[in-house]
């Protein structure tokens, strides 16, 4: 099957969307792991609230995942029949990916908050509220990355086209 | 720093959940009324001495010492097994710390004509030398058959200690050059280390401490510079004027040559007290509470790496050294008042 140098375009952007996040989160959940396991080693009640600190990084990966899923989508590689586009819009495409993948590095200065917030909660329970909310913080990057590359798809007609 | 961070998250985590079974305030509160070791061990359930407690630890306060020591010494050994390798000199002084009390006890022992049993019954394990050499030690016969026996150990020159001892029997000497070999060693290593400079910063405050006592301790009991100076630990630049003006000037007037240090305050609000009671023990104290102090600056100051280390190992000592104040003083009955005088911070 040829396929057009805007549709190539796209899948790089949608392989850097999930290749980088996949990275970023991993390290993120790892650093966040990491803490996690000393916690536990100490008080396995608090597997809980370590769970769900050492969760928060992973969203950068769903990010990453749902970035590459709609690239794909658009320009047709998943649902069978694969669209002749522009090599405008497969760099939109390219574009769209790398947004997405590099604001999800947050992940890894997630998974250190995440990590930090832990000793914070095995240390004083009743912080595990605020230790959340902190390690939220450093998400709302990369939501915007995710929002600016559906802007950029749907302006360019890559979704709903 | 970030290698530093990354290598700490397990032991920084690790150390913050110990810190979550400290005793609680409340807690303290209700210790300081005990009387008894009975009343102490109840209380100490959720902390981390509750699983090294045993029947013998309710019922006789040396048993609960014990136990309590033991406690902080097996939390020793854990942590040395889980630091960075690069973090060696800490893990020496965790290791060595035990070394040094096993040996002040065998020399109290030997200088107090305590009997063999009694003397092996207060070892801890936990340091590098391990029970089995202490308890050879416990055979001389003199001090100097003790301090020969240390030949070949790190320990051989507490030889600089034992001649002035022989003259005075006055132990000051030979704990005075115990505690120099340790923390001289320590200070050597750290110098010519490049990473773990919160670390560093706390071994140079314990440092110029040790100094301090002695100093202090030697100007109360009328000694001289040359008696003393086999103790002190050199290149302590803040207390170079001190060590130059020993024989000139009196306790008193040595407090004012510290004025540009981090001991000047804490020394003189001590003074005050000092003159009242003639105690050289609260310039101690107050040299404990400021290395306290410095601990937990240097968390707050680098919250990674080997900074909340620091802190936490020094908040430990001191949770230990208050518990066994407590401990302590059921045997001799103080009351709630005077208990909380003894801590080393209240």
């Amino acid at each position: 099957m040829e396929l057009s140098s805007g549709v190539v375009l796209a899948i790089i952007g949608a392989a850097i969307s999930m290749g980088v996040a996949a990275i970023s989160a991993g390290v993120g959940v790892g650093l966040a792991g990491v803490a996690g396991a000393g916690v536990i080693s100490e008080d396995p009640k608090k597997f809980g609230p370590v769970l769900v600190l050492q969760a928060l990084p992973q969203t950068q990966g769903i990010y990453g995942f749902l970035g590459a899923v709609l690239i794909l989508i658009g320009v047709g590689v998943l649902g069978g029949a694969v669209k002749e586009i522009s090599i405008g819009m497969g760099y939109a495409a390219l574009g769209g990916g790398i947004v997405i993948g590099l604001s999800s590095i947050t992940a890894v200065a997630q998974g250190a908050i995440s990590a930090s917030g832990m000793g914070a909660v095995a240390k004083r329970p009743e912080t595990f509220g605020q230790a959340v909310v902190l390690a939220v913080m450093a998400e709302t990057f990369a939501i915007f990355g995710l929002l600016v590359a559906i802007l950029i798809f749907v302006g360019t007609k890559i979704m709903g086209g | 720093m970030i290698g530093d961070t990354l290598s700490y998250l397990y032991v920084n985590a690790k150390i913050m959940a110990k810190e979550g079974k400290f005793i609680s305030a409340s807690r303290w509160e209700d210790l300081w009324g005990c009387t008894s070791p009975g009343e102490i061990a109840p209380l100490l359930e959720g902390t981390d001495y509750f699983p090294y407690l045993n029947e013998a630890a309710v019922n006789d306060a040396k048993e609960l010492e014990k136990s309590i020591l033991k406690e902080f010494s097996s939390l020793g050994r854990e942590i040395s097994t889980i630091i960075p390798k690069g973090s060696w000199p800490i893990k020496e002084y965790l290791l060595k710390k035990w070394d040094v009390i096993n040996l002040r006890t065998v020399m109290r022992g030997i200088h107090g004509d305590l009997k063999k049993d009694e003397i092996v019954d207060s070892f801890i394990e936990g340091g590098e030398l391990g029970v089995a050499f202490f308890k050879t030690l416990i055979d001389a016969e003199s001090m100097d058959d003790f301090v020969a026996l240390l030949a070949k150990t790190p320990y051989q020159s507490l030889t600089d200690g034992l001649g002035r001892y022989n003259e005075t029997k006055n132990l000051f000497f030979l704990e005075a050059s115990l505690d120099r070999i340790f923390w001289a060693d320590l200070w050597k290593k750290v110098l010519n280390l490049k990473g773990l400079k919160e670390f560093r910063e706390f071994i140079g405050v314990c440092v110029e401490t040790h100094n301090l006592k002695i100093i202090l301790r030697a100007k109360n009991d009328g000694l001289l510079f040359e008696d003393i100076k086999l103790f002190l630990i050199p290149d302590c630049t803040a207390l170079n004027a001190l060590f130059s003006a020993f024989d000139e000037e009196d306790l008193s007037g040595f407090i004012p040559l510290l004025e540009d240090t981090i001991y000047f305050e804490p020394l003189l609000s001590a003074q005050q007290e000092y003159e009242q009671t003639g105690s050289v023990l609260v310039f101690e104290q107050a040299l404990d509470n400021l290395a306290l102090k410095k601990a937990e600056d240097i968390r707050k100051k680098k919250p990674f790496g080997s900074g909340p280390l620091v802190g936490f190992l020094v908040s430990k000592d001191t949770e230990v050294k208050n518990l066994l104040t407590v401990v302590r003083s059921t045997e001799v009955g103080l009351n709630r008042r005077d208990i909380r005088e003894a801590l080393a911070r209240k």
